[in-house]
């Protein structure tokens, strides 16, 4: 009987080992992922030691697994933010890039006018002394008009130009025929005359096509440096879809999910999540490439032919050249003048005199030996600014078309390329098999990892291409030496964040709806799944672009 | 601006090229203003791919030369006035001279020379003009300076010639650069002695600033001189032209006597002597001397013993009508008498025996 009692003690010992050693091989430990999670700020609490069942999983794969539901939708939030800040680094350092270049080279032209206003000054009043400091306010307009030109750009520099050389005419006029006195009609007489006559010889027409050509080149291209600031700005600021939140959160950290802490996305993966995610912006690279080809095609005018230091540096000496003609022709174009307008009444004895007294006064300057002028400005030469924003703008071609691999080949957010074999597929550590989808919003509709809805562009990058297209067709003008027709795009309006590319009178107004229809949308998406609301979208958002479509095509006319 | 040009102008040169066997160089009937680029570029006929795509990229250059032609053309008839071959033009051959530049003559040099030249002349001018879009004054010409006289400011307007040269290198030599051959060598040895000539004649300029007889401030800048001066000094160098031949390797020239020095980069070369142009042959391009007017008084080439070959010529009495005892009347015009003058033109004679061979 002993006998038999032990026997039973030994099977029940023996079945409770093999209970308790099954038990244990079933249970993983969570430890090194509840320190991962820890490690984030997130609370302990909601990580398990040792893995659950995943039923309660939405998105993460629902076998045994390491992550809570507390634990999903953290990290959900925490995937949309770990890609905002990739991509707004990458953002925030082209935007940077063309914040302080556009800062710099409106530093430098304001103070070249500066230097050339002042340069004038100092060299008239040493060749022409009295006579050009009773007339110097003559100069002051010039330099005025020529600073709001820059500034504000509502100034016709030809006929500024025009203005400023009629009455350049009218006072040497009067100077070199100060015996006589003139009415405000004989004046307007001499100035029909003498278009013909060409008293300052032709440097009026060479200074009108240099100034015209230089300040156009340089306005544009410093507007186009401020317009690429905005468009990155307002590019860089991404809100993910509902789709996209769920693609990254796959991608990022339902590796996690499944204990494999230290394995990597695959590159192709991270790829096609971030063409998905990223597609809007795809879509600008094309308008993109193009207004950088434009702006480095202003740059190559600016440090060429149209140089606006060449044309600024040397301005007195070109005005000097004119007034010098006239001074040599002077008799002749008088005796032509009054030929054609009769002869002119002569002042009373009295004011001969002072005249003669002034003529005097003005031979006792004592010759001027000039001094090397300055030819910077803002401490710097417009060819080596523009040589250096050249480089910067070689660089930020095809921005936007890398930028997914740019975020991709960030190691926070992918394997390299040589790891293509045991990287997290979205499901487990091994190869991705699908082919990677091209750039843009039309390429998306088969992408397998991120659902697309590519009817549906993004109004705020429609209104970036719009922006840029509009600066790219002022660029090739200016390149062309055409003036250009702005409007004001000041750093104001860009701040009020009413987008630049808004400027068609039916623009706003059809944004404006689209947004709206884009909200509805949402609030139907919520209400009632069926895709019957999907469908009903559609012809509004069609003829939105068909008039979109229209507008800028009248435009382009 | 663009007037279109008539319909024939535009076919001719197509038609011609058909009935041409070879051309020797067609950048030279871009004479025509007006028309657009894109007409005007593609039915030149002989331009190489690259002179195209450099029509295309830069119409307004192309205007610039097609204005130029006209002057240099002027500058070598001027030359050649007293000469046999006087630099004549066939305003119905696309190849401007006709076939007479297809021997590798010294009037080749010299064409090739004073085509490269004009090309430069013409561009650096349109430049300083402010005509072409892609230059300007010289940028290199900025600040103060001294010379002989004192400081000075450069200002006004420095022709920018090697941005002339530039170009006119690119565009003219396109053609030459694609044969490796004797004449190719030759064209390019004269194309960049005529484009170096143009340089030489750059000078400096200078004007006062100040009030009225002052010279308070004096500013200067490098201009060309006329063209004439340039024309002048390779007309020196056509008439010192060397005769060479290809050395051994293919690669350059030696002279082809020996006691005669080696040419130098501003040397005119050519390989053939050059026909008499004396009488009428198509195959040479020589058009003859029967009907040249020829100068009874003179030594020199246009004598009517050397003009007319020996065969003699004939004389007409002609009068015209020329102004005469101007004078200046106050203010402001010039009047003039006309006067009749009576003149002897001497003309030479057509070869007797070829009489029934070349119709006049």
């Amino acid at each position: 009987m002993a006998r038999l009692g032990l026997l039973a003690l030994l099977c029940t010992l023996a079945a409770l080992s093999a209970s308790l050693l099954a038990a244990e091989l079933k249970s993983k430990s969570c430890s090194e992922v509840r320190r991962l999670y820890v490690s984030k700020g997130f609370n302990k609490n909601d990580a398990p030691l040792y893995e659950i069942n995943g039923d309660h999983l939405k998105i993460c794969p629902q076998d045994y697994t390491c992550c809570s539901q507390e634990m999903e939708e953290k990290y959900s939030l925490q995937s949309k933010d770990d890609f905002k800040t990739v991509v707004s680094e990458q953002c925030n350092h082209l935007q940077a890039i063309f914040a302080s270049r556009y800062k710099k080279f409106d530093e430098f032209f304001k103070e070249l006018l500066e230097n050339a206003e002042k340069s004038l000054n100092d060299m008239f009043v040493k060749t022409y002394g009295h006579l050009y400091m009773q007339n110097s306010e003559l100069f002051k307009d010039l330099f005025v008009e020529l600073k709001r030109y820059y500034v504000a750009g509502n100034v016709n520099l030809e006929e500024m130009l025009n203005d400023f050389w009629a009455r350049l005419l009218e006072r040497m006029f009067r100077l070199v025929n100060s015996q006589y006195h003139f009415t405000d009609e004989y004046l307007e007489c001499v100035s029909k005359y003498t278009e013909q006559l060409k008293p300052f010889g032709d440097v009026p027409r060479k200074l009108k096509l240099q100034v015209t050509r230089a300040f156009v080149a340089a306005r544009t291209f410093a507007q186009g440096l401020a317009v690429a600031r905005d468009v990155v700005s307002k590019v860089s600021v991404v809100n993910p879809t509902a789709q996209c939140t769920h693609a990254l959160l796959k991608m990022i950290y339902c590796s996690h999910c499944r204990g494999l802490v230290t394995v990597k996305p695959c590159y192709n993966y991270c790829s096609n999540i971030m063409r998905g995610c990223l597609a809007n912006q795809g879509d600008l690279d094309f308008e993109w490439n193009n207004f950088i080809d434009a702006m480095l095609m202003v740059a190559e005018r600016l440090e060429g032919p149209f140089n606006i230091e060449s044309v600024m540096d040397p301005i007195d000496v070109k005005i000097s050249d004119a007034i010098m003609n006239m001074q040599d022709n002077s008799v002749q174009v008088s005796q032509k003048v009054f030929q054609g307008c009769g002869p002119p009444k002569p002042l009373p004895a009295g004011r001969i005199s002072r005249s003669i007294s002034e003529s005097a006064f003005s031979a006792r300057f004592r010759p001027y030996h000039p001094e090397q002028r300055p030819t910077t400005a803002a401490g710097t030469s417009l060819d080596r600014l523009v040589t250096d924003v050249k480089e910067k703008l070689k660089q930020a071609k095809k921005f936007w078309s890398s930028l997914p691999s740019t975020v991709c080949n960030d190691e926070r957010m992918a394997a390299g390329n040589e790891n293509e074999d045991d990287c997290w597929n979205g499901k487990g550590k091994s190869r991705y098999l699908f082919a990677v989808t091209g750039n843009g919003l039309a390429n998306q509709g088969n992408n397998p990892e991120v659902q697309v809805d590519t009817s549906k562009p993004d109004i705020l990058i429609l209104r970036q291409i719009m922006a840029l297209r509009v600066m790219t067709s002022k660029m090739k003008n200016a390149y062309n030496g055409n003036d250009v027709d702005f409007f004001d795009i000041s750093d104001e309006s860009s701040g009020e964040g009413s987008g630049s590319g808004c400027e068609y009178q039916q623009c706003p107004s059809e944004f404006e709806y689209n947004a709206t229809d884009h909200s509805g949308k949402s609030a139907n998406e919520k209400a009632d799944s069926a895709g019957g609301a999907h469908a009903e979208a559609k012809p509004y958002l069609l003829a939105a672009l068909c008039i979109l479509f229209l507008a800028v095509q009248g435009e382009w006319r | 601006m663009n007037v279109p040009l008539g319909g024939i102008w535009l076919w001719l040169p197509l038609l011609l090229t058909w009935l041409t066997p070879e051309v020797s160089s067609s950048w030279w009937y871009m004479r025509a203003t007006g028309g657009s680029s894109r007409v005007m570029c593609d039915n030149v006929p002989g331009l190489v791919s690259r002179q195209r795509q450099l029509c295309h990229r830069h119409p307004d250059v192309m205007r610039a030369i097609g204005l130029g032609v006209a002057e240099w053309t002027a500058e070598c008839q001027h030359q050649f006035r007293q000469h046999r071959w006087n630099c004549n033009t066939l305003d119905r051959d696309h190849s401007l001279f006709g076939r007479v530049l297809l021997r590798s003559s010294r009037e080749s040099a010299f064409v090739y020379a004073i085509s490269s030249a004009g090309v430069v002349f013409a561009i650096t001018r349109a430049c300083s003009q402010g005509e072409l879009k892609s230059c300007s004054c010289d940028p290199k010409k900025k600040g103060s300076a001294k010379d002989s006289k004192g400081t000075f400011d450069w200002g006004g307007c420095s022709d920018n010639i090697d941005y002339g040269i530039k170009f006119a290198r690119a565009f003219v030599d396109a053609k030459e650069r694609k044969g490796k051959d004797a004449r190719a060598l030759m064209n390019l040895h004269n194309n960049r002695a005529g484009r170096k000539a143009v340089k030489r004649f750059l000078k400096q300029e200078c004007k006062c600033h100040g009030v009225s007889g002052s010279c308070t401030l004096r500013t200067c800048w490098l201009a060309m001189a006329d063209f004439r001066k340039t024309g002048d000094y390779l007309w020196r160098k056509y008439n010192g032209a060397i005769q060479v031949v290809m050395n051994q390797d293919g690669t350059g020239f030696t002279v082809a006597n020996k006691r005669f020095k080696k040419p130098t980069k501003n040397d005119l070369v050519y390989f053939e002597n050059s026909p008499d142009y004396c009488i009428r042959d198509r195959e040479a391009g020589s058009l003859g001397t029967a009907g040249r007017v020829c100068n009874l008084t003179s030594r020199g080439m246009d004598s009517c013993e050397v003009m007319c070959c020996g065969r003699g010529y004939d004389t007409s009495h002609v009068t015209r009508m020329t102004k005469c005892e101007c004078k200046f009347h106050w203010c402001c015009a010039v009047r003039c008498q006309d006067c009749l003058e009576a003149l002897d033109v001497h003309t030479c004679k057509a070869p007797k025996s070829a009489d029934w061979a070349t119709p006049t």
